[in-house]
């Protein structure tokens, strides 16, 4: 089967093939989960507001515009209704409190992570969801989905610098956490 | 100590120092251990946030959001737009007012003996109704009346047209 590029499978919903909306459905939702899931703490929650953002999304799929990629489009809708989920279960202060100027220790979760990690890998991954809520999200539209930093700050609504400083710092706080165990000697 | 900082490693490894920047790095990591440390550590969590694992939804969701969507379809009936319909039955009114006047006011000045050609008839109906529609415009009541009734529909046309750009402002950057 030809592989649809996602402009034409847009093009197609929007001459009424309604059922093909799916195939973006299908294409983008484990990612966009895995986001919201991190945002939002909660398997429940993350599949409820996914639902809600394809449904916006859709609803709004008529304004695409092409000047931008389908995917940042959508995870910005995927982005802000986490964060209305958020603001509406009242935990907005956490997420004001998660600013740039978080501080990244990740101290607090060490030993319960590292102690219950098999190797360097599998620790970084778990450390990964300790991070302050953005830098984690900088993290996984980063090297999950493999977007750049420019599209990221088009995501999350923050500037260039802010975004590269996010992901230097979880990377940092995560770089001192491998220092601190010796994990760096496996690689020797 | 050197003067390599996190920042610096960070670029170096995601390759955005230039040509001077990596060579300076180079010579410091050749002298310092704690240096290659760093960066040996640094790499190891660029190589494993690459293998980050996607989380999946539950098995239905696809369904799930499909139905969702016909389902909405189906429960958003057309908008009806009251103040469009009302201005056009407005203007229909009128439109038909204006002609019922014009045909009493032929066949008032018709005599039923008359035998005049078909297309005399038509032409003496509107030169009558000319001068009827003449008469009403040169009142300056009426031009004062049409005046305010065309103001007031441009008013409410402009913030019409300027309600319906907010919104699709407002619209636009909630989902982009």
């Amino acid at each position: 089967m030809k592989h649809l590029s996602d402009i034409e499978i847009i093009e197609s919903v929007n001459r009424g093939n309604v059922s093909d909306y799916s195939l973006l459905v299908n294409r983008y939702k484990d990612r966009a989960f895995s986001l919201l899931k991190r945002l939002l703490k909660n398997e429940m929650d993350a599949e409820e507001a996914l639902q809600d953002s394809f449904l916006k999304a859709f609803n709004s799929l008529k304004g695409f515009r092409q000047d931008a990629k389908f995917s940042t489009w959508l995870y910005k809708i995927v982005y802000n209704t986490g964060l209305t989920v958020i603001s509406s279960k009242r935990r907005k202060i956490e997420l004001e409190m998660s600013s740039i100027d978080d501080e990244f220790d990740l101290a607090n979760h060490d030993n319960e992570v590292y102690s219950t990690a098999d190797n360097s890998r599998q620790y970084i991954l778990k450390m990964v969801d300790k991070l302050p809520v953005r830098g984690a999200l900088v993290v996984i539209l980063f090297y999950m989905d493999g977007m750049s930093l420019s599209e990221i700050s088009q995501v999350m609504g923050t500037s260039l610098v802010n975004t590269k400083v996010l992901l230097h710092r979880s990377r940092n706080a995560l770089k001192d956490l491998l220092l601190k165990h010796n994990y760096q000697e496996e690689m020797l | 100590m050197n003067n390599i900082t996190d920042e610096i490693l960070n670029k170096y490894i995601d390759g955005e120092l230039d040509f001077a920047e990596v060579e300076m790095v180079k010579n410091e990591l050749e002298k310092d251990d704690k240096l290659i440390a760093k960066l040996q550590a640094l790499r190891m969590v660029d190589n494993s946030l690459r293998q980050i694992e996607v989380e999946h939804t539950s098995g239905n969701f696809t369904d799930n959001v499909m139905k969702a969507i016909s389902a909405a379809k189906k429960a958003v009936k057309p908008k009806i737009n009251y103040f469009f319909i009302s201005i056009i039955s407005i203007f229909f009114a009128g439109v038909v007012a204006v002609l019922i006047a014009a045909f009493q006011s032929y066949q008032k000045d018709n005599s039923p003996s008359a035998i005049t050609p078909y297309a005399d008839k038509v032409k003496q109906m509107f030169s009558q109704n000319l001068t009827a529609i003449q008469s009403i415009f040169s009142n300056p009541g009426v031009i004062l009346l049409i005046s305010v009734l065309s103001l007031i529909l441009l008013i409410t046309a402009y913030f019409t047209f300027e309600s319906h750009k907010n919104f699709t402002k407002k619209l636009n950057s909630i989902s982009h």
